[in-house]
């Protein structure tokens, strides 16, 4: 606009608007600044600090009084000693099984989303299981499988006595087991996030697939599953940080990390070394090598359901 | 997607009725297992009760006071609650609804802290609360579940905030709503949805929660649920099958009760949790 055409008001009052809306504009942050700083000192204290500590003291000898600096030395142990997948083993296993356990919780939800006779009986009860905690289902699983617990007697009242063996005291059974146990814990979240991903597909979608003559499969694998995939990124990517971080508590109470150790999750190795060993040095090192897999894993399973959502 | 009900779709329905069985066999066996003696389990684990024995219920409260754990986990976790709520609202609504300088450094920071496994900051954080005089105290596992709650719950609730229209907060503004006007009676009757459902995810998290409460608290009487059946369930379980069995089913009643009034809420929750 040409200024000489602008009467001295209008002037005036947009130098008193600018003024204003940046005013306004200084009042907005300082009230976003004091609106987020508890939570920023308390995520800043108890999660970054923790963070920058173990990442300094990883580089030490520490153990919890003393702690001399020893370079790379924690690190080095870690990936030269040899057993480095060893370490990982019962992570891996867990995370091996978890396509299964998709196709498993996406085949349940399907069919429940399809009103099955019984759906809705069906969608609560298989969710009691994942309300148990944790402990609880390590706890009723290692009284069902002890040597002289009630599957070893199933067994020998129905003749498989053969069958019948110390369960958590070998290490294959013992991962075996381990497994129904995440299993049975997990399928009635897995069936109802994916009943979640199924309930925001329109109704007029399908229908119009079936009035252009599309089957119940031709439906299922062009319309459903594909549409499901989100939530399949979604499911796959809390439960893979689950199976790396998470395996601590099922594992402490069913097997203890026995037998000798051999279904010791990674959380669960560290935790012994920094409150068993008293080596606090390493258990750091372990801790910094955790948290670098699992960002890694996140960022990239993010990049992925960015690249499925568009 | 719907059918008539065919012999496939009822042989479907045999199939889930196993899973369902299967599902429910271990709590079925703890209920009947709770009403056995130590003699009647030592001679055959898997029959029924004789009788309708209380034996193991009354002895809970001298040997496994299940009753005491829950109070404690419903002390911290309600407490943990209020103190994550208050922080995260304010927050939430600044990071969804104000244009300031930095807000998308703030928010990507707290974002990525969803990402850091508690055990990687134990260690350090527990001598922390040591020196500040919290040694075997609840304070410090409050801490550290508000601390882990945070990130999750402002991403949760600013994602449902973010989804409001801006005229509604400049209106009130405009009205002399002052700060605290605006959270009451727009934010948080509005984020609802986001609140109820990061109330639930946390409460499930915290309840589950072993590795902070067993670092943290070192008495049987402070310990929280969870933590005290991975303890004493376990020095017990050795000796004493049924009055353990006893203890995880009457510390399992709180649970279920709770998911079957908020069925619904946890549906929804995870409606927003999991598709954006």
């Amino acid at each position: 606009m040409n200024a000489l055409t602008v009467p001295p008001t209008a002037v005036a009052s947009a130098t008193v608007q600018r003024r204003r809306r940046r005013l306004r504009a200084r009042r907005a942050a300082l009230v976003g600044w004091l609106s987020c700083t508890p939570a920023a000192i308390v995520i800043l204290v108890l999660v970054w600090f923790g963070v920058a500590s173990t990442i300094q003291h990883s580089f030490t000898n520490w153990n919890g009084f003393s702690a001399d600096w020893v370079g790379m030395k924690n690190y080095v142990d870690i990936f030269a000693s040899g057993d480095f997948f060893e370490r990982f083993r019962t992570n891996l296993v867990f995370l091996a099984s978890l396509p299964v356990l998709l196709v498993f919780c996406v085949s349940v939800a399907v069919v429940i989303y399809d009103h099955i006779p019984g759906w809705r009986f069906f969608r609560s009860v298989y969710y009691i299981p994942t309300v148990l905690s944790s402990a609880v289902v390590g706890m009723i699983v290692a009284v069902l499988f002890a040597p002289r617990g009630a599957i070893n007697t199933f067994l020998g009242r129905v003749g498989l006595e053969s069958l019948a063996q110390d369960w958590l005291g070998r290490t294959d059974t013992a991962l075996g087991v381990l497994l129904m146990a995440f299993f049975w814990q997990s399928l009635g979240q897995g069936v109802l996030v994916f009943l979640a991903g199924l309930s925001t597909i329109s109704p007029e979608i399908i229908e119009a697939a079936s009035v252009d003559g599309a089957g119940w499969w031709r439906r299922l694998f062009t319309i459903l599953l594909p549409l499901l995939a989100p939530t399949s990124a979604y499911f796959l990517l809390t439960n893979v940080v689950y199976v790396l971080v998470d395996l601590f508590s099922l594992v402490y109470v069913t097997t203890q990390g026995g037998p000798g150790g051999t279904t010791t999750p990674v959380d669960y190795t560290i935790y012994l070394k920094a409150f068993q060993e008293g080596n606090l040095g390493a258990a750091s090192a372990l801790s910094v090598v955790l948290l670098v897999i699992v960002f890694a894993c996140s960022w990239f399973q993010l990049r992925l359901i960015d690249r499925i959502g568009e | 997607m719907r059918k008539k009900n065919g012999p496939a779709r009822w042989g479907i329905s045999g199939l889930l009725a196993v899973l369902a069985v299967a599902a429910l066999a271990p709590l079925l066996y703890m209920i009947t297992t709770s009403f056995r003696t130590l003699q009647e389990f030592a001679s055959d684990p898997l029959a029924l009760p004789a009788t309708l024995n209380p034996e193991n219920y009354i002895g809970l409260s001298s040997r496994f006071d299940v009753v005491q754990l829950i109070g404690n986990t419903a002390a911290y976790a309600g407490v943990a609650l209020v103190i994550c709520m208050t922080i995260a609202i304010p927050a939430s609504y600044a990071l969804a609804k104000l244009r300031f300088r930095g807000a998308t450094l703030l928010f990507v920071g707290i974002v990525a802290t969803m990402g850091v496994p508690m055990i990687s900051i134990l260690v350090p954080d527990y001598l922390l609360f040591v020196q500040l005089g919290f040694e075997d105290s609840p304070v410090g596992v409050i801490g550290m579940w508000v601390a882990r709650a945070l990130p999750s719950t402002i991403f949760l609730i600013a994602s449902v905030l973010r989804a409001l229209p801006d005229e509604l907060i400049e209106a009130a503004t405009l009205d002399g709503a002052g700060y605290f006007r605006r959270m009451r009676s727009i934010v948080i009757p509005l984020g609802l949805p986001g609140i109820v459902t990061a109330s639930i995810f946390n409460i499930t998290g915290w309840w589950n929660d072993l590795l902070v409460p067993l670092v943290f608290l070192q008495s049987d009487d402070k310990q929280t649920l969870n933590a005290g059946v991975a303890t004493i369930g376990q020095r017990m379980v050795t000796s004493d099958v049924p009055q353990t069995v006893t203890g995880l089913l009457v510390s399992s009643t709180v649970p279920i009760i709770l998911y079957v009034i908020l069925q619904g809420n946890i549906r929804k929750g995870l409606v927003m949790g999991s598709v954006k």
